[in-house]
């Protein structure tokens, strides 16, 4: 008994560091934004407490609404794309058949070392309608020029720099699985006649599924959270890509240019809890088809 | 000169930064509580100041400001001045409300361009400085700026450091080749517009874009569009869709329908490359378009002309203003003196303020001695061909209407007037009725945030 209150304090002194700055950095911001989404400060006549008035209005909030439909559709279109994109990247390397496949596995990678900020930017010149490179290069052939940020356009293409800059980062989760499975099952199936498609598609994958979730869980919380990439991009397309574009620009503008912090917590607070909802939805489905495969 | 309010905050920081923002509810008052005070301070009391041991910290993003403090500490040498560039546009002002909230941190003077000026002055930033300046102070500059700083009661919450009145820059080349005279009148412009978008259907007489509610004002104030009038005690007359801002309105859909004018988005390289690749023709902007673009159309230098803005009838002239800042002091300095006569010499010293036209700072400046010095007035530009640019801007300084106000609340106007106009103009949507959905939001928002509204 006293051994283990040993190892309990030990294990505490371990976490601590962890735990001052998860506390500070999260815990504290989280409650105290809690704390605000209750109160109104009016540029005249300061501060009231207001109760659930703001998240009245916040429920009744068309701009916000809009955008989280908005990064829902976003989720749909974007993450199968580059989930399906890293599965196939993180199994061809996996394989063994490639030449180099620490270089390409680099080359997929590297995109996501490169800020956001930076690759909107980036982007943002090559989507260009009159000077953008893809424009030139549509000139060069005669062919009319896509105008990429404009109209419905305007979320596959963000969708595109989010795939380029994340499918890098989910290749690197999946093949990481991969490589910590063992290979027996691998022999095993080659013994039996199993040619690579089928290796991959009857052995790797249903193995790949925890962390194929995990993945999914990731996109879930940056799809809901979407904000750099449209920020960013808001000159090059500002009729489209507007204050209530994705629920993080509306709360960012409420808060620094409509000058409602506390509404702008309001937001904050809807937002978490439409993550919490997905990502608990998606955690129930994996579960779900987890035991469906262990009971088949 | 014109810096994009650009907020380049991620969202990470953004907890963090609420966090500070709010504090834990010390709301300043509001203004106007020291109006009272606008007599002046005694000779001795500023003697006294002056020779008082002081560092006076000074938040701008003009660069280069050491020569005219090192001209500034000769004079008063107990007085020590340290200019830090916090970030230019939106990041400098959310540094300058965490400071207002938390009454922390704050530095003794600020630039607050002037359309901010009542933002500031609205949470009680400012310092009224009133008692503090020299007698002549309101003659040293252009008549308008001073309106553009002044409050009730005689208060003046800045001083004026420059300015963007605004004009017609043109490409000579361009109209000389499709045979188009300047345009003097907006009439003239719409026909001008059609005829250079017939002939070459690559090129536009000009760009409207559909973010610049900074620019649309302008024309408004032009156009005699007063949007807001202050009435004391927080009410507001509040007008973003009075006649003449429903003439420029349909003036530009119009322009916009027929297609001879472009609708890019303003402020990315596109446009910029737009300029330098002669697709628009003019630039109607401030007094500081030269300087930029002479910077980011360097292929086209030489090609450049500087006239007035078309006018609403024939034989008029009336300008509005485009950009331009001014030095604030900010209350709870602990020697608003110095302060404030740190903010004049800067800004109207005969020695001093000159050099703010040159290099690296550049600007068109407020001080009318400055303005009208013959080095300045009388330059020849190498990328307006050798005319003397500034004489035209000089020219339509004068001409610039005075009775011009803003909302305390600047940006969430450009946002509405953003969202609301420029998506109909380009969208080609009933601009009329955007308009009026533009003044019903901003009413809205005016009352939400205790502002007793009238039209």
């Amino acid at each position: 008994m006293a051994k283990r209150s040993r190892h309990g304090k030990a294990g505490l002194l371990f976490v601590a560091p962890f735990m001052v700055v998860f506390v500070l950095t999260l815990v504290v911001p989280l409650v105290y934004s809690g704390y605000l989404s209750f109160f109104r400060n009016r540029l005249v006549g300061g501060i009231s407490f207001v109760g659930t008035k703001n998240y009245i209005q916040a429920f009744h909030d068309h701009a916000f609404w809009s955008g989280l439909e908005r990064v829902v559709g976003f989720f749909f279109i974007q993450v199968p794309f580059m989930l399906a994109a890293a599965l196939i990247f993180a199994l061809v390397i996996d394989s063994g058949k490639l030449r180099f496949p620490k270089l390409i596995r680099i080359l997929i990678f590297i995109p996501y070392a490169v800020p956001a900020v930076i690759a909107a930017i980036m982007w943002g010149y090559l989507y260009g309608p009159n000077f953008g490179l893809l424009a030139q290069i549509s000139r060069y052939l005669h062919t009319p020029s896509i105008h990429f940020l404009n109209g419905w356009m305007t979320l596959p293409s963000i969708a595109n720099i989010v795939t380029w800059e994340y499918v890098g980062y989910n290749m690197i989760i999946m093949y990481a699985a991969l490589k910590s499975f063992s290979t027996d099952l691998y022999e095993a199936a080659s013994m039996d006649g199993a040619n690579g498609f089928q290796l991959a598609w009857h052995i790797k994958i249903p193995q790949l599924r925890p962390a194929i979730f995990l993945c999914l869980i990731f996109s879930v919380i940056g799809s809901f959270q979407l904000f750099t990439e449209p920020y960013q991009m808001t000159p090059l397309s500002p009729a489209v890509l507007n204050n209530s574009f994705t629920p993080n620009i509306y709360a960012y503008d409420e808060a620094f240019v409509s000058q409602n912090i506390n509404y702008a917590a309001t937001i904050s607070f809807m937002l978490g809890f439409a993550v919490l909802i997905a990502a608990s939805f998606v955690g129930l489905v994996s579960r779900q088809s987890r035991k469906r495969a262990v009971n088949v | 000169m014109k810096i994009r309010g650009q907020k380049k905050k991620i969202i990470g920081a953004f907890l963090a930064t609420s966090l500070v923002c709010v504090g834990f509810g010390l709301q300043p008052a509001s203004a106007a509580s020291s109006a009272s005070a606008t007599t002046s301070v005694s000779a001795s009391a500023i003697a006294k100041a002056m020779n008082t041991p002081t560092t006076l910290t000074y938040w701008t993003w003009v660069p280069g400001l050491n020569k005219e403090i090192a001209l500034f500490e000769k004079r008063y040498p107990k007085i020590k001045v340290n200019a830090i560039n916090v970030g230019q546009g939106g990041p400098h002002y959310q540094k300058l409300r965490v400071g207002a909230t938390s009454g922390k941190g704050l530095p003794d003077l600020a630039q607050i361009e002037f359309q901010y000026v009542p933002a500031f002055t609205q949470i009680g930033l400012l310092a009224n400085i009133a008692p503090y300046v020299s007698k002549t102070f309101k003659s040293k500059f252009e008549a308008w700026t001073i309106s553009q700083v002044s409050g009730p009661k005689g208060a003046i919450y800045g001083v004026p450091q420059d300015t963007g009145p605004m004009g017609m820059l043109y490409r000579a080349d361009i109209f000389t080749k499709y045979g188009i005279a300047v345009p003097k009148t907006w009439d003239d412009f719409a026909a001008a517009a059609a005829k250079l978008h017939a002939a070459d259907p690559t090129v536009y007489l000009a760009n409207f874009g559909p973010n610049e509610a900074d620019v649309a004002t302008s024309f408004g104030w032009q156009a005699g569009s007063r949007p807001f009038k202050s009435l004391g005690n927080n009410a507001y007359k509040i007008n973003v869709d009075d006649p003449a801002a429903q003439k420029i309105a349909k003036y530009w859909a119009d322009l916009v329908s027929a297609g001879t004018v472009s609708t890019d988005p303003a402020w990315n390289n596109d446009w910029f490359a737009g300029f330098d690749k002669g697709k628009y023709a003019t630039w109607l902007t401030g007094a500081w378009g030269p300087l930029f673009l002479a910077g980011q159309a360097k292929d086209t230098a030489g090609l450049w002309r500087a006239a007035p803005l078309p006018q609403w009838s024939a034989g008029a002239s009336v300008s509005g203003n485009r950009g331009g800042s001014s030095t604030a002091v900010i209350k709870g300095t602990k020697n608003p003196i110095a302060a404030a006569t740190f903010a004049e010499f800067l800004n109207s010293d005969p020695v001093s303020t000159p050099l703010l036209s040159q290099a690296p700072q550049l600007l068109f400046p407020a001080s009318s001695a400055a303005l009208h010095a013959p080095a300045f007035i009388n330059a020849k530009v190498a990328f307006f061909g050798g005319q003397q640019a500034n004489k035209v801007f000089v020219a339509i300084n004068k001409t610039v209407a005075k009775d011009f106000a803003w909302s305390p609340f600047t940006d969430q106007v450009y946002q509405e007037l953003q969202n609301d106009v420029g998506t109909a103009i380009t969208g080609k949507t009933d601009v009329l009725a955007a308009l009026a959905t533009e003044q019903t939001n901003i009413l809205k928002y005016a009352v939400d945030q205790g502002f007793t509204v009238s039209k």
